[in-house]
């Protein structure tokens, strides 16, 4: 039985059975010791936590493992903090310091330059922070990774951010799908390269509801303005500054559930279009899903005054995992062990920009 | 000799090479775990991995993984411990290392500030003036200057200030009652506040208060301690935004007393009455509170009604007095804005 394949339905390649029970000691001791190092412990404690939930993760009935360090994490900030440092203070200091002094064109091209170089190192962070995930996760001993060391995704993540903002965001799905592709298509696990071929047609629909929002408010308003006109009785203010406030909640609530709808669209394209060797993988979480995800959260959080933000982790990972699926075939002899150097310091840039991914 | 049969355990291993599970029998056997089939590893290479199951890694290899399933306790017993919160915090436990890290934090923070104030002390004043003014310019451009008023104000800053080492004071166009000290030993007095002063002696002690902020070096110290605690544990947001805010909040009050302090002093030296003052800073502080902070970091203030009875008492005390500033000189400095249009530097002085 040493050489066997596995070949799985789509249901139940991943599965994860930890509980919080389990999780609780790990997240309060960690959050302890955050709390008596200023927060330094916050590296290894991200380790620990990662610990535990890849090992009650199993993939074809075999468990994951991260093998990362607080460590590594706590180098790649030290890096980040390296990178962005210069940037950030000459956008903090010397821009005043130049408005003041009467130089504003100056001002605003220096701005506009460190700038570029953030949003430059934003892309980069996230290449970064996905090699190095991949690079520590292990399912029977074999690692992921990318020989790529994401210096030129950043140009790629910065020209087409910039270009999907133009014509008004409509080139905005575009620009994430082209750079998921571009992402996953440069990570591999074992010999086997990702491919990512997802495209933008499926969730170009959801995007337009974004345009679709404001027309449907100013309907409203001039809706609502033509009733209160219409009455006998003269609009009596306290109804309409409530009715405003209303819209406005209305509107900020609208805006949450069109970018959760798009996102999630945006998910099972992207994660439903990649392959790894004969696997191919599926996500299956609606938007409804992430909504009552993210309620939870709230939830959780309001309840425990707050120390519920410790178990957010554990329910992003479990949500992410029971929606997770793949189908295909594994050949455990052909799957061996990846060839890619392994990035020394982990996902700083990530950390500092905090756009943690999922 | 050979290990009783009974000592073998059943188990299985990955040899970081392939995914291919390799079912194997392992045994102790002088001092080294022989895997048959496979390897022999001395225990000083193991490492374990999980700290329920007992799963072993090599230090040397990595992916390679060997699961144990029926170990026997002398064989659990000479395997390497498991880790628990991993670590040195695993040698001497969570509760001790807890404590031994609080000490340590709250030892790191006491340094940086006490580390930030003796550095800013220590940096030379001719290099905090040069630093000022790449920060902030002069404010040549959009000072209020007519050449009586501004030789009032630089007679009264001369008395004010340590004797040599006199300050750069000017009025500037904007509608706010308060008077700042900007890095490199500027001060600037807000129009509104010379409009709202009954009288010089008034002025005289606002002016006192921010020659105190410099002679102090209240501002470099600030801006120091800022960027250091900012480094320290700036970056680690959460509860840690709060602890920075209380620290420069109570630093900032003991600075505000600080200047009070000098003001009190310079003033007897110039022979100038207090009196007036404290009711100045009543009125003004009443005011200030509800406008909006310009400069964040002289927000915090003592107790009003404890400056004004500082001030009250300092009064008391009898001295030869004199006023500040003598009718011909009052009117100039009143008058200085009159002719002054540029009303933009609200919008510039918003960093």
């Amino acid at each position: 039985m040493d050489d066997m394949d596995e070949d799985q339905g789509a249901s139940g390649a991943f599965v994860f059975n930890g509980n919080w029970r389990e999780f609780a000691p790990i997240a309060l001791t960690n959050l302890l010791l955050m709390i008596v190092t200023l927060g330094i412990y916050r590296f290894w404690a991200k380790a620990r936590e990662r610990r535990y939930l890849w090992s009650r993760t199993d993939f074809i009935g075999d468990p994951l493992e991260w093998t990362g360090t607080g460590k590594e994490l706590f180098v790649g900030f030290l890096f980040a903090i390296l990178l962005i440092g210069p940037p950030v203070l000459v956008l903090q200091f010397g821009l005043q310091a130049l408005i003041v002094r009467g130089h504003p064109g100056a001002a605003f091209l220096i701005g506009m330059g460190a700038y570029v170089v953030l949003l430059y190192l934003i892309g980069v962070a996230r290449f970064r922070g996905l090699r190095y995930r991949l690079s520590r996760t292990y399912w029977h001993g074999i690692r992921g990774g990318s020989d790529v060391q994401g210096w030129r995704y950043g140009i790629s993540y910065f020209w087409k951010t910039v270009v999907g903002s133009l014509a008004a965001g409509l080139l905005i799905p575009w620009s994430m799908i082209s750079l998921w592709n571009e992402r996953w298509g440069s990570m591999s696990f074992g010999p086997h390269r990702f491919e990512s071929y997802a495209s933008q047609g499926p969730i170009f629909g959801r995007f337009m509801l974004f345009y679709l929002l404001p027309v449907v408010g100013c309907v409203g308003v001039v809706g609502t303005a033509a009733m209160s006109m219409g009455g006998a009785a003269p609009a009596d203010p306290a109804k309409v500054g409530i009715m405003l406030v209303a819209g406005v909640v209305a509107a900020y609530l609208a805006i949450g559930v069109i970018a959760l709808a798009f996102y999630a669209a945006f998910f099972r394209e992207g994660v439903g279009h990649l392959l790894l060797g004969k696997l191919r993988f599926h996500f299956d979480a609606r938007t409804i899903d992430w909504f009552k995800l993210i309620l939870g959260h709230a939830g959780l959080v309001i309840v425990t005054l707050g120390i519920g933000l410790v178990f957010i982790s554990y329910r992003n990972w479990a949500f992410f995992i029971r929606h997770m699926a793949a189908s295909g075939e594994v050949t455990l002899a052909e799957m061996t062990q990846s060839p890619t150097a392994a990035p020394r310091q982990g996902e700083g840039l990530l950390d500092a920009f905090d756009v943690g991914a999922f | 000799m050979s290990a009783p049969s009974d000592a073998r355990s059943r188990g299985w291993l990955y040899d970081g090479q392939s995914a291919i599970r390799h079912e194997v029998n392992v045994l102790l056997l002088d001092g080294r775990l022989v895997i048959e089939g496979h390897v022999t590893v001395a225990l000083a290479d193991l490492e374990r991995i999980d700290a329920s199951g007992l799963l072993l890694g090599r230090r040397d290899v990595p992916g390679w993984r060997l699961g144990i399933e029926d170990a026997p306790p002398a064989l659990i017993a000479a395997l390497p411990q498991p880790p628990r919160l991993g670590g040195w915090l695993d040698r001497i436990g969570l509760w001790r290392a807890a404590i031994v890290l609080a000490v340590l934090s709250a030892l790191t923070v006491v340094a940086t500030i006490w580390g930030a104030e003796l550095a800013a002390r220590s940096v030379p004043r001719s290099w905090e003036r040069k630093l000022g003014d790449a920060m902030t310019g002069d404010f040549a451009d959009d000072a209020c200057v007519t050449p009586a008023g501004q030789a009032a104000l630089d007679d009264l800053a001369r008395r004010l200030s340590p004797p040599g080492d006199p300050m750069r004071v000017k009025v500037v166009d904007v509608p706010i009652v308060n008077a700042v000290a900007l890095p490199g030993g500027q001060i600037l007095i807000f129009r509104k506040l010379i409009d709202e002063a009954k009288s010089p002696d008034e002025l005289a002690g606002v002016l006192g208060h921010e020659i105190g902020h410099v002679e102090k070096r209240h501002v470099m110290v600030a801006l120091v301690r800022r960027f250091g605690l900012g480094l320290l544990i700036g970056t680690t947001g959460g509860s840690s935004d709060y602890a920075q805010a209380l620290l420069e909040a109570r630093y900032s009050r003991s600075a505000e007393a600080e200047a009070d302090d000098y003001a009190r002093w310079a003033m007897r030296a110039a022979h100038i009455s207090p009196l007036a003052t404290a009711g100045f800073f009543a009125r003004a502080a009443k005011e200030r509170r509800s406008e909006p902070g310009v400069f964040a970091y002289f927000a915090s203030h003592p107790a009003p009604d404890d400056r004004q009875r500082a001030f009250a008492e300092a009064a008391a005390r009898k001295a030869k007095v004199r006023p500040a500033l003598n009718p011909a000189a009052w009117a100039a400095v009143r008058s200085i804005c009159a002719g002054h249009k540029r009303p933009t530097i609200t919008q510039r002085l918003r960093f």
